[in-house]
């Protein structure tokens, strides 16, 4: 059977893993962009602290995600809960780095006269530091998404949603001639996925940064 | 020009009493104990070399940098303490920078203040277009557009533009023009006069140059090194008596030359000068100047605009046919009462005849400035300026 | 592991997080490493310990798996870089300018492909298996974020610099040498300790192409359905990988050159 056979008999599960990877990928980064802009905004005026989140979180994306997903098998069980845990540890770093390097890098001229027109710390956080930090924060939540897509292809050891079924499915069939294609649709899968969520983001980028700073 | 007396009878708007700035490290004092009353309705420059603390002094009227000591009062009331987003919703504040807001359009950026005050939609737009016209900002063509789009000199204008945004009293600008090419900043500069000639505020203006010091206040403050206030005066009596060495000699050479630009042409009275209508037949006009002192003749148009000059060779050589308005030269040099004197003697240094015309706000010809005028009027602001000086001698200790 | 962008190092330095760090600093992750390691030892010693988990967690068969891990980790970083620094140098030459952006765009993409499918591919595909074959899946993913990071970091490096470099007759090897590879080490530093930190991560999972490491360990417990052994294999690994990414770090500290 070629390849292009087997996706057509396939379809459905592709379709099927494929809203699964997505899906798991898309809370992950949606818990991991909330957590980590707050993080972030929390942090970026104190060195110390800003020091120290980005330390933890980049110790955390040092660790090995299988074997993550293990230590977290015992406290979570099988399947979405450990694998979203773990998804959204993995995705903080990027985005906390880079709402931190948004935020410090908003021009001090315009701090300045946002502070001398009288907008309070909330004003100015909402109305101008985030605003005019987000095409960095929003490249940093693509980042982590990319990151996460790979990583959920390991998750199928826990059980987890997505094409590392295909993936490990293939491996349990080495030698069988099934295997090869279950393998290459899996990295197919991810890689569709991939170049769909960068899309994406170039669209909601471009319609959530004001023209202004394009 | 205000006259100094004036100051007397207006109200003070800004005092500053022993204001203190001390940061945590340092041995002096960035502001130590600084007195300073400022008028309502006047420009009052802060000025001096980098250091001496004008800028922080500024800074801490709107409390973008908190004193350590002392208190400000705006317009009676004592401002030190309460809160300092209200306070600052109440001052106009431009930076050199401009600080525009980036990802906001320019109608946006001028609205931030009166959207803070809570004010509606159709007063808070009407407002930007009012302030948009009033800095010769197109509201059609530059409401929608971002800064980014605009020139240097542009988005200064903005910046003034927003800074006026909740009508507030008193303005800060921190070398508004010191970031933009000489140009442009003099049109800024004339421009913002005007503005100012309608809104009246009460103006801080910090700058390291003293020409621009000198053009925009009505007050000036030097400061010297160690946040000493060295002298407080209106610029006439600042060029013509300095208090001490450290004032001379931050003013420079060409004080003098610097005075004029503090006195309008509108001032003096123009001499008159031997003119004949364009109708005048050739015989007519030369029997004019035969008769007078001058050695050429202007000639005016119907509305009593100047038309020419004509030479007596000019003369002598038209037919007897030919019209006075064939012949002579285009006169170059004309200036209008709003004019400063500086300008006049830019204009006559170069002109025929060294004299400059100068003409009312319809064109038609007053009379004619020359180079005695000038120094007339050079030597009597000298002489005023030496009385008041000796006046508030007996008057202060 | 699996998919880093090859710039998540560098925010460390940007930040000024590395750069100055002090002492106490430096102390932090040896000391919570030595915890965790303390920590693990008493958790099995506390157990009742069956036959299976006896015979996985005997210090010969863990010895062998953390050489092994170490072997892995380091034989395909130096490969790595014996073929990434080069082919980075070589594709930010002036006659690549008009491509370079294709190539960055393909290279980026690449990333994507998780690294457990080029594995298990070689292993499916190739009936590729072991020790060769899990460094040439190593390599094959780790790569691509170090020759992404050097030709961001050749590329960074200020015209005006080199401008300056060539008019003060410098031939363009020496250039190279003396002007763009010294300003370009920091970023170069940063690839080299993400291609570790890949690497130690996706030597976990070569396991599956019976090439060792210490997910023999995590697999023999998955297979036995043992906890203990499961969760001493994965705590092995990830302490294995921050100790590398720490020593890395303390390198990466030390190599940048001063002034940067």
């Amino acid at each position: 059977m070629s390849f292009l056979e087997f996706l057509e008999t396939r379809s459905s599960d592709m379709v099927e893993l494929g809203l699964e990877h997505a899906a798991v990928v898309g809370l992950s980064v949606l818990l991991a962009t909330i957590i980590g802009v707050t993080l972030g905004v929390a942090t970026y005026q104190r060195a110390r602290a800003r020091g120290m989140v980005l330390a933890i979180t980049g110790a955390i994306l040092t660790i090995p995600s299988f074997a993550l997903f293990i230590l977290l098998l015992g406290p979570l069980g099988l399947g979405w809960p450990p694998t979203v845990v773990a998804l959204t540890l993995y995705g903080l770093m990027p985005v906390v780095r880079n709402t931190i390097t948004g935020l410090r890098g908003v021009d001090p001229a315009v701090l300045e006269a946002a502070k001398g027109m009288g907008l309070n710390r909330r004003q100015r956080l909402l109305r101008i530091e985030l605003p005019l930090a987000w095409p960095v924060i929003i490249t940093g939540v693509r980042v982590t998404t990319l990151v996460l897509l790979g990583i959920t292809a390991i998750a199928a050891i826990i059980n987890g949603p997505g094409y590392g079924e295909f993936i490990f499915t293939g491996l349990a069939r080495v030698g069988t001639p099934v295997a090869v294609n279950l393998v290459l649709a899996g990295a197919l899968g991810v890689m569709i996925l991939a170049v769909l969520f960068d899309i994406l983001f170039y669209t909601v980028r471009k319609l959530t940064t004001s023209k202004g700073i394009q | 020009m205000t006259s100094a007396d004036s100051h007397e009878t207006r109200q003070v708007m800004i005092r500053l009493e022993k204001l203190t700035k001390h940061y945590p490290g340092q041995q002096r004092n960035a502001v130590d104990g600084l007195d300073l009353d400022i008028n309502e309705g006047e420009i009052v420059v802060l000025v001096g070399p980098s250091g001496c603390g004008k800028t922080t002094t500024m800074k801490m009227i709107n409390r973008i940098i908190e004193p350590t000591s002392g208190r400000i009062i705006l317009n009676g009331e004592d401002v030190t303490r309460t809160d300092a987003d209200q306070l600052r919703r109440r001052i106009g504040y431009v930076i050199q920078q401009t600080g525009l807001f980036p990802h906001m359009t320019i109608g946006e950026n001028v609205a931030t203040v009166p959207k803070l005050l809570g004010w509606d939609k159709s007063r808070t737009d009407a407002r930007v277009d009012e302030l948009l016209n009033m800095v010769n900002m197109d509201p059609e063509i530059f409401r929608h557009r971002y800064p980014k789009q605009l020139s240097g000199g542009q988005q200064q204008r903005i910046g003034v533009a927003r800074a006026l945004g909740g009508d507030p009293t008193v303005l800060l600008m921190d070398e508004p023009f010191g970031a933009i090419d000489p140009i442009t900043r003099d049109r800024l500069q004339n421009e913002f006069l005007r503005v100012q000639s309608e809104v009246r505020k009460t103006i801080v203006f910090v700058t390291h140059d003293i020409d621009e010091a000198i053009k925009m206040g009505d007050r000036i403050a030097i400061f010297k090194e160690g946040s000493q206030l060295a002298q407080y005066d209106t610029p006439e009596q600042i060029l013509t008596a300095p208090a001490d060495d450290f004032v001379a000699e931050f003013i420079g050479r060409g004080a003098s030359l610097k005075r004029l630009n503090l006195s309008y042409v509108g001032d003096i009275d123009p001499r008159p000068w031997p003119t004949v209508s364009v109708s005048t037949s050739i015989a007519e006009a030369r029997e004019t100047l035969r008769n007078a002192a001058e050695s050429a003749l202007i000639v005016v148009d119907e509305a009593g605009r100047p038309h020419s000059w004509v030479s007596p060779e000019e003369l002598n050589r038209a037919g007897e046919g030919s019209s006075l308005k064939e012949i002579g030269q285009t006169p170059r040099a004309i200036v209008e009462p709003r004019a400063t004197l500086s300008d006049a003697l830019n204009e006559l240094i170069a002109a025929r005849y060294a004299v400059t015309l100068v003409v009312d706000d319809t064109g038609k010809l007053q009379g004619v400035v020359d180079i005695e005028q000038i120094n007339d009027s050079i030597r009597s602001m000298r002489a005023s300026a030496v009385t008041e000086a000796r006046a508030s001698l007996g008057g202060e200790p | 592991m699996s998919t880093q962008a090859p710039h998540l190092k560098t925010a460390n330095q940007e930040t000024g997080v590395a750069g100055s760090r002090g002492l106490s600093q430096y102390l932090v992750m040896p000391v919570v490493l030595g915890i965790a390691l303390l920590a693990l030892y008493v958790y099995v010693s506390l157990q009742e310990l069956d036959s299976i988990e006896e015979r996985s967690l005997n210090a010969a068969r863990l010895t062998r798996a953390v050489w092994e891990h170490i072997q892995l980790t380091a034989v395909s970083t130096l490969l790595t870089l014996l073929i990434a620094i080069p082919l980075g140098i070589l594709l930010t030459r002036p006659f690549t300018r008009r491509i370079r952006p294709y190539i960055v765009t393909v290279l980026t993409v690449l990333q994507a492909v998780p690294t457990i499918a080029i594995l298990v591919l070689l292993a499916v595909a190739f009936l590729f298996l072991g020790f060769a074959a899990a460094i040439v899946g190593l390599v094959l993913y780790a790569i691509v974020p170090v020759l992404l990071n050097t030709m961001v970091g050749l590329e960074q490096v200020d015209d005006a610099v080199l401008e300056a470099g060539r008019g003060m007759g410098m031939s363009r090897t020496t250039v190279l040498q003396k002007i763009e590879l010294p300003l370009a080490i920091p970023v170069m530093l940063a690839g080299i300790r993400t291609a570790l930190v890949i690497n130690v991560g996706t030597a976990a999972l070569v396991t599956y192409i019976n090439a060792g490491g210490l997910g023999d360990i995590i697999v023999a417990g998955l297979s036995t359905n043992r906890i203990v052994v499961q969760i001493v294999g994965a705590a092995l690994t990830a302490i294995l990988a921050l100790l590398i990414d720490y020593i890395a770090g303390l390198i990466e500290d030390l190599l940048r050159p001063r002034g940067l």
